[in-house]
């Protein structure tokens, strides 16, 4: 009799084991929405709160403030510890201000995105590299949240976990996660959601009639595939090529060759710059973590490439060591 | 006449559009903030990083937290020698030391370390071998090393410097720029680095 159930379990488990080995199980259609809920939430509500972004033993506080009306999103994000720095967005028009030094970063279109609002869009593109799950409840800043899980399928990119507010979507807390580790995280300490805001939060604080800024246009110049003689050969899994610009800043003869690749989730950006002529040996290089980015530098060669993504270390030098070039005037 | 301002800046104009470009910027307050804003590119973009990004900040952080040992400058003339070792720490961590001694008074060296895990890099400069042996013990116990006069602080405070590497530098502006397809890249904490890399804003603009 004995006999007979060891032989049942055996059959079973042979049954059961396979369907471990295959692939992982894509997201679960609940989850997926729940990140489509953090996509479109702050595109529905006011929002007055301060964060809190942390990594290693770095802590920066910063205080946000952002409406929605029929014009479309406003935001004013003001960073309250250290250098002064304030973010200045309507839709897609961002400015930077560093008072300090008198400079204002202006972007006409731009894609950047803050705190809460991390995803990318499309999500779709996120299943191929990252398990969506959802997980437990769990309280932030005195609100209940749904936590969703994006656990990376291999090493070549880090998981990440998502605190949701569950009553509007808002996204309370994101942590990048490095085998367990959290590498960096946000999180709202004080939040107040849907309450009346007065535009004058929104203004610019350091934008007075007495100080003069100097601007920084962020512009680039669209190429076609190939266009720049650059390449990345051997992409890590799951990267695919965003964009490749020229980059000049007005005023600056020299154009910088720029690649973006992303794996749906996490952004990696590819530099090509001529090196300067001194010191013509070879570099390699990859320099200290910060937060969740990594950068590496390397000497293709007359050009300095520098791989800059918020992946772990192993894949910024893998994109970097493969980028190639196929235009020996590529500046021109 | 932004080209022009371009130009000039560039080195690109003959001598009677030079005095032309710069009467204009003298009379025009736009083009003299051109003219500020290409150098604050052009230096961003030039020589990103004599100091790159993370590096300068966190050798900073790291002196902050470091017990500092104040000892005397000593009274005699002794020239002060600066020994700058590097020590590639195959058990631990890689230890970089920036030591300051005054190579005569032996009773009263002038000591400092700093220990950095990162690319830290320093010269090394020996003069001695016998001073050459002593030196990885030195850096590792400075602290507690008997011949230092801890306890004496004075007026004039040893200030220690770091010789850091300027072999691999970044192009800070990538940050920024990189930022815009990541959502952490500006608000990460250090604001865009370049920004603390570009010469003072000139006194002309800020009048």
């Amino acid at each position: 009799m004995r006999r007979g159930v060891t032989i049942v379990l055996l059959l079973l488990s042979g049954l059961v084991l396979p369907s471990f080995a295959q692939d992982p199980p894509s997201a679960t259609d609940e989850a997926q929405e729940w990140l489509q809920r953090v996509v479109v939430a702050p595109r529905q509500h006011n929002y007055i709160g301060t964060f809190v972004y942390s990594s290693g033993g770095h802590m920066e506080t910063s205080r946000i403030v952002h409406m929605v009306n029929s014009e479309g999103e406003s935001e004013r994000i003001e960073v309250l510890d250290g250098s002064p720095r304030e973010v200045i967005r309507n839709n897609d028009e961002v400015r930077c201000y560093f008072p300090e030094r008198n400079t204002v970063v202006t972007e006409k279109r731009g894609l950047r995105k803050f705190f809460p609002a991390l995803l990318p869009e499309p999500l779709s593109k996120l299943n191929d590299n990252y398990i969506v799950k959802k997980g437990g409840k769990e309280r932030i800043s005195d609100r209940e949240c749904q936590v969703i899980v994006l656990e990376s399928r291999d090493n070549m990119r880090y998981s990440q976990k998502l605190w949701v507010d569950i009553s509007t979507g808002l996204l309370l807390k994101a942590a990048v996660m490095d085998k367990g580790q959290v590498v960096e995280q946000f999180v709202f300490t004080q939040l107040e959601i849907d309450g009346d805001i007065d535009e004058k939060l929104l203004e610019p604080k350091y934008l007075t009639k007495s100080s003069k800024f100097h601007v920084t246009k962020l512009v680039s110049s669209k190429m076609g595939k190939g266009e720049l003689g650059w390449q990345v050969e051997n992409l890590p899994p799951g990267f695919m090529k965003v964009t490749e610009v020229k980059r000049s800043l007005s005023g600056e003869s020299t154009p910088v060759g720029h690649i973006s690749l992303s794996d749906g989730l996490a952004a990696v950006s590819v530099f090509i710059e001529p090196a300067e002529k001194s010191g013509s040996q070879p570099i390699q290089k990859s320099f200290p973590r910060q937060g969740a980015i990594n950068i590496y530098t390397r000497t293709v060669g007359g050009n300095m490439v520098t791989t800059i993504g918020e992946v772990p270390p192993a894949t910024v030098m893998q994109i970097g060591n493969s980028v190639v070039n196929h235009k020996v005037n590529w500046t021109k | 006449m932004k080209n022009k301002v371009s130009e000039l800046m560039d080195g690109e104009l003959d001598d009677v559009d030079i005095a032309d470009t710069i009467t204009h910027i003298k009379k025009k307050e736009e083009l003299l903030n051109d003219w500020d804003i290409y150098h604050l590119i052009g230096d961003t973009l030039r020589h990103s990083a004599a100091v790159s990004i993370d590096i300068a900040s966190q050798v900073s952080k790291r002196l902050d937290k470091e017990p500092t040992v104040l000892a005397p400058r000593p009274k005699t003339e002794h020239k002060v020698k600066i020994f700058a070792f590097s020590v590639a720490a195959s058990m631990v961590t890689a230890v970089a030391a920036v030591v300051w001694m005054s190579a005569q008074t032996t009773d009263r060296p002038l000591v400092e370390s700093i220990t950095d895990n990162s690319a830290l890099q320093a010269t090394v400069k020996v003069d001695s071998p016998v001073i050459s042996a002593s030196i990885p013990t030195l850096a590792q116990e400075t602290i507690t090393d008997k011949s230092v006069p801890q306890t004496t602080v004075q007026a004039e405070p040893a200030i220690v410097s770091a010789p850091l590497s300027t072999t691999a530098q970044i192009n800070d502006y990538f940050l920024l720029v990189h930022g815009e397809f990541s959502p952490r890249a500006v608000m990460r904490g250090v604001s865009p680095p370049y920004i603390h890399q570009v010469a003072e804003p000139d006194k002309r603009v800020a009048r």
